[in-house]
């Protein structure tokens, strides 16, 4: 018990020490194990972010199989087998049976009839009930009002089905319904050409029972619980998925689920943190166990009579050991848990702002162990610092050490050799002076700050050595004080070496922190494309372009967009929007281009000519010189209202001379798009002429409404309206020519060739803002993408850009030029509303108002706490936090170090005081030396951070898959930079006047008859 | 002076003494010589010292032949720089003579090694500084300060608290036990410093002047306790000192005049010592007959040695 009190005694003698190993000792342990409790929790959260932000199918494990009656059930026991005993069959838990098959309401429609466990309690009646017998069916509202159905109302679909309930979905993006397309009416568009997709009519499981002949799909979705699948039960997961995809497969079963995609990205980015953690993490330890050499070493010499006495009464080597690091090593053994507790609590802050709400941080084995490890560091540290003492004789310690002014050099020269070897290796690998991406980059501050503060700790005493001569000179005793202090004291030089050292990690994380969010910031913006974009489905009557711009008429707050996603182009996206409001609404950054956005915004919509538009009931061509070899077929292509493709109309056989040909107009108003000429019968091969020409004279077209005849403005008398396009090739021309007396047309073809001239009413090609791998394409003759409608459509780039809302790999063209030259894109493209930031609060509730249906929004804050929550940028909050803690601690042990070397002059301050010196001398003295230790320190360390910036910031991860667009940013934020670094310095400085004016405040001239210590 | 529940404490009833077997430590000690039952406690033999590089150094001894018999206590005079505190310091084994070899109750030092010096401390050699705090861990208190000098054996802690707080009464300490000494007064703490000196029981004492930074009462309070621990201890003491009245009360003092001892007081009688080599320091109060410098004619006569300048008698150098 003695010891133990004697022990306590000591470390409260020396409180100032003890604090400062104990928090030394502390902030070890506590960031050796907030690294992997960090790590543990950000891949929980990664994790949980995926998998709740997933698609359904990202959710959930469809198991089908298609059959008649009984192959529910024995997919059922098949479900039922897997599951029994697979490790992961509780995250499985929630399954949902059901069946579908797809049905004709009406003709030109499709749909799905289907039944699934606990359906009504996912819907909303609004009429009726729920069917409960064979044959009762419900249908949608929107259904209901397209189709003119009532309840009571009686349906072949399967059978005759009685329509007992008319219903809403009360969520119909929920996973309930297995991302199926039950719902295109409410907005869920279905890309794909064809009838049109209404919604789902649903049923109950006697009704496919019923029908014995009835080849339903039979389903099971097994939802995943999305909070039980936690890091540590991805491997079950996937080995029960495995299991459950061949058992299916042996019953001719399928296993659909895009949940392993989702978990290989999840651990892909969660991978990203492993090396980036150890780094920062095994820098900031090598810094503080640096810290901890000092304080000890500190401590020791304090000591240092102690131990003399313990030698001089007979204490053995190892036990004089024990004496003289006892109160260290019970120190560093005290930081264990209390390292842990702090490490935990600091790594709690940083979830509560870095990761997923919820994310549990705890300290696992992994995390004690590196505790561990740290105190390890921190014993040798001890040992190392303690070692001078403890091996110094009772007599040399009794003359008062002498304090040398020599540092060997064999140190400061591994290190400076250490350092240029592993940068030059880590050039080698591409971490240092190049783009590529690696994340050994992060280790370049550390050793670049070492190096500079190994060199700048030479320079220092050097400089001050010559100073000597001037400060004997001039300026009072302050500077001659000052700079001959720093030269005898080492232990200020590695105060600056530690300072330096931790300002280069803090510049290169602050700088890093900055850079990562800019480009987040960035990234998120350009992906997203504006401020907000809503998916939105709108009236089937109404144009979505002419009811935003009806609630924003000055176009600064919103833009209608329609998006067709190719997906046989790598998910190639095509984005026809309003050109006019394109500038005002989208994200543009300076730098994409050099030339504003307003500017290539009025290249996407040139003047075009209007459609040539039929109304009435029959068309009426008529000729004159027509000179053809043999008959052709005059054919009127048109383009309806609906159809996914233009409609062929055969007018009637061309005569030679002067004639009229009349046919019937099907479905019209509609547009004419092109005149083309066939053979009206086969031609034998060996019959057909090398080359066919030919020439004819539209005189006019006129088109017969109510009131009788009347021309179309077809431009067939000027301009330069219509022109050849048939089949460009080897000896294909033709010509179109509009004069006063009509549209001469000419032609001369190789056979088989296409002989036709077209009226576009949208530009040809058409104006495009394009990415780079678009304008990469090859020209055959042109570049060309999927139109709103699919077909090809050839463009013109006006600019190669990172495209808003596209920005890997898309184009934006003019949304009304775009609908010229489409077909029918109702059903192939999603509609969308752009928003401007102000607009984002309010004008969706305008929409609504206005009979539009918001079915998502995506907003580019939410796509940046995304990309924030990726492993890279994770990894930099760290680096952040622990440079912060190591800046702040190296300036408080600095602070310190030096207050405590002061404190142990106080004999000498006593004495210079009595001997005359003025207290503000000693003042200037003390702070003059501090100023030139610390203040070095931390200019060193911002200089050589900065240095490391611009030789490696390039090559840190910043995303899981560095984007190809918009080019990334590498300038930190000045005043961010600036204002933590100054905030630092002010803290020091502050710290160092109260200290110095303190200390010399409370020096008596009484304590010359004291020992000194 | 008693040494505690043990009993008195001194070179034959000290722990090792009582205890049933010799202590490890005490074990692996080189034996003793010959005469080291019965011989004297200290020993120097023609010692030599001297500090720093060869041919830069400063000889601080230059051949110090000394014997101090067991339960002596002897003072060493001489002025600043004399050598004193070097001799000192050798015989704790603190620092190893550059020539020469000092025997401690028959243990040649130069044959120990640096733990069998240290285990010699413990229990065999006392020391007590000139300045009282050195003596003391100055955060513990008094108590704690005679237990900590008590670490290196293997007494039970009840025997050890038993022991220290015997030690302090016997000091006159035991109203303080429980004071922080850096609290005490200076005389305080060199009287805990003896007390820590005298926890093992050693059968030598070596104080480096320990009165010089006290008072006259507590300068002489220590001394009397000095005395008690070598009349009721048996300790044999060897203190320096600047003290030529505390060092006439001593049974010898002995003088160390430019690294040698050149003379010695017993009894109240003042002697010159003959050194190895034959060489001779006069006292001071002579030297106006026979000034440094001067050529000396040396005689046998009948009972002795005479001693006369040259060129007196008639005979000129």
């Amino acid at each position: 018990m003695n010891r133990i009190g004697l022990l306590w005694r000591g470390l409260a003698a020396r409180r100032g020490l003890t604090v400062l190993i104990l928090l030394v000792a502390v902030i070890a342990v506590a960031a050796a194990a907030a690294g992997p409790a960090y790590q543990a929790a950000a891949r929980h959260s990664i994790l949980a972010d995926d998998l709740h932000a997933a698609t359904p199918a990202g959710q959930l494990v469809e198991v089908t199989s298609r059959g008649g009656v009984g192959v529910l059930d024995q997919l059922t026991g098949l479900v039922d087998q897997e599951l029994h005993s697979a490790p992961g069959a509780d995250l499985l838990d929630t399954r949902i049976r059901g069946q579908e098959i797809s049905v004709v309401p009406r003709v030109g429609q499709t749909s799905l009839m289907a039944w699934r466990d606990d359906l009504c309690g996912h819907l909303r009646l609004v009429q009726g009930r729920c069917p409960t017998a064979a044959g009762e069916v419900l249908v949608s509202s929107a259904l209901a009002q397209l189709n003119h159905v009532v309840v009571e109302q009686h349906l072949h679909l399967l059978g005759v089905n009685r329509v007992v309930g008319i219903y809403e979905p009360l969520d119909p993006e929920s996973r309930y319904w297995g991302g199926r397309g039950y719902f295109p009416q409410e907005g869920f568009f279905v890309n794909r050409p064809g009838p049109e997709p209404v919604d789902a009519i649903f049923t109950v499981p006697d009704t496919f029972q019923a029908v014995a002949s009835v080849q339903a799909n039979s389903v099971i979705d097994l939802l995943l619980d999305l909070d039980a699948a936690t890091p540590g039960r991805v491997d079950d997961l996937r080995e029960t998925l495995t299991a459950l995809t061949s058992l299916a497969a042996g019953a001719g079963a399928f296993v659909n689920t895009n949940i392993p995609t989702v978990l290989d990205a999840a651990t892909a980015s969660a991978d990203t943190l492993a090396i980036p953690v150890i780094l920062i993490t095994a820098q900031l330890l090598v810094l503080v166990w640096l810290l901890l050499f000092l304080a000890i070493t500190d401590a020791a010499e304090a000591r240092g009579p102690d131990v003399a006495l313990a030698r001089l009464r007979g204490l053995g080597g190892t036990r004089t050991l024990w004496f003289g690091l006892g109160e260290s090593f019970v120190l560093l053994l005290l930081a264990l848990p209390l390292g842990i507790a702090v490490g935990w609590a600091g790594m709690l802050l940083l979830a509560q702002v870095a990761l997923r709400e919820g994310t549990p941080v705890t300290v696992g084995w992994v995390s004690v162990a590196a505790a561990v490890i740290a105190v390890s560091g921190g014993l040798c540290a001890a040992l190392l610092g303690a070692r001078r003492t403890l091996r110094r004789s009772v007599i040399e310690q009794w003359r008062r050490p002498s304090l040398s002014t020599r540092r060997g050099w064999v140190l400061d020269v591994a290190v400076l050799v250490a350092t240029a070897a592993a940068l030059a290796d880590l050039w080698a690998t591409g971490a240092v002076g190049k783009s590529t991406v690696h994340p050994l980059a992060l280790l370049v501050p550390g050793l670049i700050g070492l190096a500079v503060a190994v060199l700048v700790s030479r320079l220092l005493p050097w400089v001050c050595r010559a100073l000597f001569g001037l400060t004997r000179r001039r300026g009072g005793i302050g500077p001659f004080l000052a700079v001959r202090q720093v030269v005898r004291r080492p232990a200020g030089m590695r105060t600056l070496i530690v300072l330096s050292a931790a300002l280069s990690l803090a510049t290169f994380a602050i700088s890093a922190w900055t850079v990562n969010r800019a480009n987040i910031a960035d990234v998120a913006a350009t992906r997203t494309g504006a401020a907000a974009v809503l998916t939105v489905r709108a009236p089937a009557d109404q144009d979505l372009a002419a009811i935003v711009t009806r609630l924003d008429p000055a176009g600064t707050q919103a833009m209608a967009v329609l998006d067709f996603i190719d997906t046989a182009n790598q998910a190639r996206q095509t984005l026809a929007v309003q050109s006019d409001r394109l500038a005002r609404i989208a994200f543009w950054r300076s730098d994409f281009s050099t030339t504003s956005l307003a500017q290539l915004a009025k290249q996407l919509h040139p003047p075009t000519p209007a459609p040539i538009r039929l109304e009435g009931d029959s068309l009426r061509v008529s000729l004159r010189d027509v000179r053809l070899s043999r008959p052709q077929l005059l054919t009127a292509n048109l383009k309806l209202p609906t159809g996914f493709a233009e409609t062929p109309l055969a007018v009637g056989v061309v005569k030679p001379g002067t004639s009229s040909v009349t046919v019937q107009l099907p479905g019209c108003p509609c547009v004419l798009r092109s005149l083309t000429l066939s053979d009206t019968t086969a031609v034998s091969p060996a019959l057909v002429p090398t080359s066919f020409s030919g020439s004819l004279t539209i005189t006019g077209i006129d088109e017969r409404g109510k009131a009788g005849w009347r021309p179309v403005a077809a431009g067939l008398d000027s301009g330069d309206r219509w022109s050849w396009a048939g089949t460009f090739g080897t000896g294909s021309t033709g010509s179109a020519k509009a004069a006063p007396g009509g549209l001469h047309l000419s032609f001369t073809v190789p056979p088989n060739t296409t002989i036709g001239w077209a009226a576009p009413s949208w530009p040809v090609p058409m104006p495009a803002l394009v990415t780079p791998s678009v304008a990469g394409l090859p020209r055959d003759p042109s570049l060309t993408v999927a139109g709103l409608d699919g077909a090809a459509l050839p463009i013109e780039p006006v600019a190669v850009v990172p495209v808003p809302g596209a920005p890997d790999n898309g184009v934006i063209i003019d949304q009304a030029a775009a609908l010229q030259a489409a077909f029918d894109s109702r059903f192939s493209t999603q509609q969308q509303v752009w928003l401007a930031p102000g607009a984002v609060a309010t004008f969706p509730d305008r929409l609504r108002k206005a009979g539009v249906q918001v079915t998502d929004t995506a907003t580019t804050a939410d796509a940046d706490r995304s990309l924030r929550q990726q492993g890279p940028a994770l990894a930099l909050s760290l680096f952040l936090a622990d440079a912060a803690a190591a800046a702040l601690l190296a300036a408080a042990g600095g602070l310190s170090g030096l207050y405590l070397s002061a404190r142990r002059r106080r004999h000498e301050l006593a004495a210079l005081i009595a001997g005359g010196a003025r207290r503000s001398e000693l003042r200037r003295s003390l702070l003059l030396e501090q100023a030139l230790t610390l203040g070095l320190g931390i200019l060193s360390g911002v200089g050589s951070g900065l240095l490391a910036v611009w030789l490696a910031l390039r090559a840190v991860p910043q995303f899981v898959t560095p984007p190809s667009a918009p080019p990334l940013h590498y300038t930190p934020d000045p005043m961010a930079l600036t204002a933590a670094l100054v905030g630092i310095a002010v803290i020091v400085a502050v710290v160092a006047v109260l200290g110095t004016v303190t200390l010399v405040a409370g020096t008596r001239t009484e304590l010359l008859r004291e020992e000194a210590t | 002076m008693t040494g505690g529940p043990d009993g008195p404490s001194g070179p034959a009833s000290s722990d090792r003494g009582t205890r049933a077997a010799p202590h490890a430590a005490e074990a692996d000690l080189p034996p003793q010589d010959d005469a080291g039952a019965s011989g004297p406690a200290l020993r120097c033999v023609n010692v030599v010292h001297v500090y720093g590089a060869a041919g830069a150094g400063v000889v601080a001894l230059r051949g110090i032949d000394l014997s101090v018999a067991a339960g002596e206590m002897v003072a060493v005079v001489g002025s600043s720089g004399a050598g004193k505190s070097t001799l000192l310091w050798l015989l704790a084994g603190l620092i190893r003579p550059t020539a020469g070899r000092l025997f401690v109750h028959g243990r040649a030092l130069g044959d120990l090694s640096s733990g069998d010096l240290a285990s010699l401390r413990a229990r065999q050699v006392g020391v007590l500084l000139q300045n009282p705090a050195r003596n003391l861990l100055p955060y513990g208190t008094a108590l704690d300060n005679v237990l900590f000098a008590q670490r290196p054996t293997r007494r039970r802690p009840a025997v050890k608290s038993a022991r220290s707080r015997a030690l302090l009464d016997a000091v006159g300490l035991d109203a303080q036990r429980d004071r922080v000494a850096g609290a005490l007064s200076g005389g305080e703490q060199q009287r805990l410093g003896l007390a820590m000196a005298l926890a093992n029981g050693p059968a030598v004492l070596l104080a480096d002047e320990p009165t010089s930074q006290l008072d006259a009462a507590s300068a002489a309070r220590v001394v009397d306790l000095l005395q008690a621990a070598r009349k009721d201890l048996g300790t044999t003491v060897l203190m320096v000192t600047h003290d030529e009245a505390l060092a006439a009360q001593l049974d010898r003092a002995v003088t160390i005049r430019d690294g040698r001892i050149g003379a010695e007081a017993r009894a109240g009688q003042d002697y010159v010592v003959i050194g190895r080599d034959g060489a001779l320091h006069l006292p001071p109060e002579v030297l106006d007959v026979l000034p440094p410098g001067t050529l000396a004619e040396v005689r046998r006569t009948s009972d002795g040695i005479e001693l006369r300048p040259a060129g007196q008698d008639g005979d000129k150098a």
